[in-house]
């Protein structure tokens, strides 16, 4: 059992949902989110590293590529969002405005 | 027997329907029925002998007290069933002439056939529990008539006064009728007056002086007598029966009738003789300096009630007893006679306004003079004869009771003649045409000026059993001499219109010595703040606390459910991490 | 080799703390930069050297850059000008500190043993890796490629101006 990485990870996890919980500005949201990502990532390789396994580490693999689709499209969207309201703050998007 | 109730019960009934009935009708049916109550009074006075039972039916019983609803007869029941049904006749023909142009005509008869009943049930009851029924539905039809006219706001607060008064007295009842049935073991009143004798001394102490708070309440002495004055917003000849001749004599009737208990229990005749005495002495100040014509009447009352409490403390109850028949007489007259002046002034009560009726309103000026006189105690009137009985009885207890009950007899004499100087002396100072009142109202003031003429000699303390008094001899001549004389001196000076100047404390007397503004301060007012609390902190704050609190989570509640959807991301946020969270206590706790 | 783990652990977890407390966005893309790269540390750390280049090729490399990118583009520098909502970050803050608690609270009861025990040798690199993932993992492969081919169009569809203007 991989345990300080367990710990490492949750600790991470925590911080990164923190961060999810309490931001007002879209883009470093978004940034929290990939905190949160990486501390999985972390703890599939210590799992991996533990028990041996490669299947763990293609799994981080891809958890990789679809994270950075992910935050492609959320760019994306955050763009659209900022012509929208003319700024970042996640207390100015509501969806009654216009 | 049940032919007695009929009459009451029936014009009762019907009176209920009086806005079909025409006033005729309900007149007549008045008449009758207090007419056909007078003959069965005095058809069973004459046929049933004394001592004997009229029982009706089993009306409940605790454990082996049984109460049942049976009447009583003997000479003190027969006495005071015959005077109430005849005052009761009077009142009535009286007030076909003085209420009948009153648009609730009718409920105003129903409920002096109401009280006519309650009244006889508390007379005639042979066990304490009916007499308890009696009481409190004289209590009751006093509320109502003094209330009659309940537009105008002081009358309902005057009613209300009177009632919560006589609650006061109700309790005092309520103890020594319950005492009577814990300690000895029945409620029948004979019973218990023939058990009573070898009773613990501080069972009798509780018993009687449960009696004496009663009569204090009901028989208007001090300090509950401050509902009398204000009861006379009342019509007049209901004030006439029930606050001059019938239920404030309850209290009298109560102790008289309960009198083997007083016989061992000296303190509480001490306490009677009292209070008697300061009720007498106050009232009677009072009632010199009033200027209502009604209130006068009933200060007199209230006086006049405290000497008969002082007969009671004394223990001569036959002449209490004996007082209270000749005291019914020229009340009544006195009040039926202020109801007539009032009638022909239209309604003013004011006596600064009255004067010289005698030439306007004689047959009422006669009638009316006569009950002054015999409330004065001018010989050979009634008022005097059973007045002269307790002065004598005093006289035999102590100097002092005696010269009390003399200044009684001064301030008596002052505040009747002045009544009939300013009413019916001098010239006239008001601004309405006076008028004699017609037949039905003129018969029964002649009726009872008869009674006061000459009830003086009716045979009430040798009837009721009394040894006959000790001779009068000496001390009665002196009386008499110095009640005539007394009562022509203040006839002279106030038939003549001589001012008295106003002394220094008349405008006190005149406002009733401010006893209910103190009253007011001292009592209702803590108990309004302590009910007001009440009301606050119990019922409004423990009792609906929880239907309040309920009701104020649940609709913050609801107001708050569309707040999910409220368009913003965090909010979204929020709600997918507080699922995650459940989720996860799910799985691991659970 | 404990030390490296300790070493590196406590850059993550300051730089993660940083990158949500810094006001400046540039500055939180840098601390975000640092974590990534310890992340990579750790990665190589354990033997998984394929991943530890990948992280930093892809994470540090592109994806932060594309974040670089957004913010000169569109906000340069600007704070959040409104006032905080006080209700919503308690909410936020509760929240959090339960989840943590939630996923804490078995793990302090497993049994603790040193950090580097059993870590294997051979099986992070680039040759076992690709076999793994052209045999076994085909299908997912390709699926991958259908995900950024979509993320491209969706992208170019999402910025588009609806056509106005």
């Amino acid at each position: 059992m991989p345990y300080h990485y367990l710990i490492l990870s949750s600790i991470l996890f925590g911080i990164g949902l923190l961060g999810v919980l309490l931001q007002r500005h879209i883009i470093k949201l978004l940034m929290c989110i990939e905190i949160m990502l990486n501390a999985v990532n972390l703890i599939f390789v210590a799992y991996a590293a533990t028990y041996d396994s490669p299947e763990a580490q293609l799994m981080v693999f891809f958890i990789m590529m679809v994270a950075a689709a992910e935050v492609v499209i959320g760019l994306a969207i955050v763009v659209q969002l900022y012509r929208r309201h003319g700024s970042l703050d996640m207390d100015v998007f509501k969806e009654s405005s216009r | 027997m049940i032919l007695f109730l009929l009459p009451v019960l029936s014009c009762f009934i019907l009176f209920f329907f009086n806005q079909i009935l025409n006033k005729k009708i309900i007149s007549l049916i008045a008449l009758t029925s207090s007419l056909v109550m007078v003959g069965m009074a005095c058809f069973f006075s004459t046929t049933l002998s004394s001592g004997s039972t009229l029982h009706f039916w089993e009306w409940f019983s605790i454990g082996q007290r049984v109460v049942p609803f049976a009447f009583y007869i003997d000479a003190l029941s027969k006495i005071m069933m015959l005077l109430v049904t005849g005052i009761g006749f009077l009142v009535v023909m009286f007030s076909v002439g003085y209420m009948s142009t009153d648009p609730r005509y009718g409920r105003y008869m129903a409920y002096v056939m109401l009280f006519i009943l309650f009244m006889l049930i508390l007379i005639l009851a042979n066990n304490y529990v009916l007499l308890f029924v009696g009481w409190e539905g004289v209590g009751l039809c006093s509320y109502l008539l003094i209330g009659f006219w309940f537009d105008k706001k002081e009358n309902t607060q005057a009613a209300k006064k009177a009632f919560l008064m006589n609650k006061i007295g109700d309790a005092g009842l309520l103890l020594a009728v319950t005492s009577i049935g814990y300690v000895l073991g029945t409620f029948f009143i004979q019973d218990a007056l023939f058990k009573s004798v070898g009773l613990n001394q501080v069972w009798i102490t509780v018993i009687t002086l449960g009696f004496v708070i009663a009569a204090v309440g009901k028989s208007a002495q001090i300090p509950l007598y401050t509902w009398l004055p204000d009861a006379m917003t009342g019509p007049t000849p209901a004030s006439a029966l029930i606050h001059a001749a019938t239920m404030v004599t309850a209290g009298i009737y109560l102790i008289v009738r309960s009198s083997t208990f007083f016989l061992v229990a000296t303190d509480i005749n001490q306490l009677l003789l009292i209070i008697g005495l300061l009720t007498a002495i106050f009232a009677a100040s009072i009632a010199t300096c009033q200027q209502d014509i009604k209130k006068i009447l009933a200060f007199s009352t209230v006086s006049q009630l405290g000497l008969m409490v002082v007969a009671l403390g004394l223990g001569a109850y036959k002449t209490a007893i004996f007082h209270l028949v000749t005291h019914a007489f020229f009340k009544a007259l006195l009040f039926l006679g202020a109801g007539s002046v009032i009638h022909g002034l239209q309604g003013q009560q004011d006596i600064q306004k009255m004067g010289g009726l005698y030439k306007k309103m004689p047959i009422t000026c006669v009638c009316m003079a006569i009950g002054c006189f015999a409330l004065a105690g001018l010989p050979p009137l009634s008022g005097f004869i059973s007045k002269e009985m307790i002065l004598l009885n005093g006289w035999a207890k102590s100097p002092f009771v005696f010269m009390a009950l003399i200044s009684v007899s001064i301030l008596t004499a002052l505040y009747a003649m002045r009544l009939l100087g300013r009413v019916f002396g001098g010239e006239y100072k008001g601004s309405q045409v006076p008028h004699e009142s017609g037949l039905f109202m003129t018969v029964p003031l002649m009726i009872l000026a008869m009674a006061s003429c000459f009830g003086g000699f009716l045979p009430v303390p040798a009837y009721l059993g009394a040894v006959s008094e000790s001779s009068h001899g000496l001390m009665g001549l002196i009386m008499a001499a110095f009640s005539t004389f007394m009562v022509l001196l203040f006839l002279w000076v106030f038939w003549r219109q001589y001012a008295i100047k106003p002394f220094f404390f008349s405008q006190f007397l005149e406002n009733q010595c401010h006893v209910d503004k103190l009253y007011h301060r001292c009592v209702t007012t803590p108990l309004l703040i302590i009910s007001t609390i009440g009301y606050r902190f119990v019922e409004l704050g423990a009792l609906q606390l929880p239907s309040w609190a309920l009701e104020t989570g649940w609709k913050a509640c609801l107001k708050r459910i569309p707040m999910v959807s409220n368009g913003r991301i965090q909010t979204a946020i929020h709600l997918f991490f507080s699922g995650m969270i459940l989720l996860l206590i799910w799985l691991l706790f659970l | 080799m404990d030390i490296a783990f300790y070493v590196l652990s406590s850059i993550s977890i300051v730089s993660a703390l940083a990158v949500i407390l810094v006001r400046n966005q540039i500055y939180a893309v840098l601390w975000l930069i640092l974590c990534f790269l310890s992340i990579a540390g750790h990665f190589f750390l354990m033997n998984a050297s394929f991943l530890g280049i990948v992280q930093i090729i892809v994470y540090a490399g592109a994806v932060m850059v594309l974040f670089l990118f957004m913010i000169m583009l569109i906000n340069f520098n600007q704070d959040p000008a409104s006032p905080k909502k006080w209700g919503a970050l308690i909410l936020g803050g509760l929240l959090s500190v339960m989840l943590f608690a939630l996923i804490m609270i078995p793990l302090l009861k497993a049994p603790k043993d040193s950090p580097n025990s059993r870590l294997l040798q051979s099986q992070g690199n680039a040759t076992t890796l690709g076999k793994i993932l052209f045999q076994d993992f085909m299908i997912p492969f390709e699926a991958s490629a259908l995900i950024f081919l979509s993320a491209t169009m969706g992208v170019v569809l999402i910025s588009q101006n609806r056509g106005k203007k």
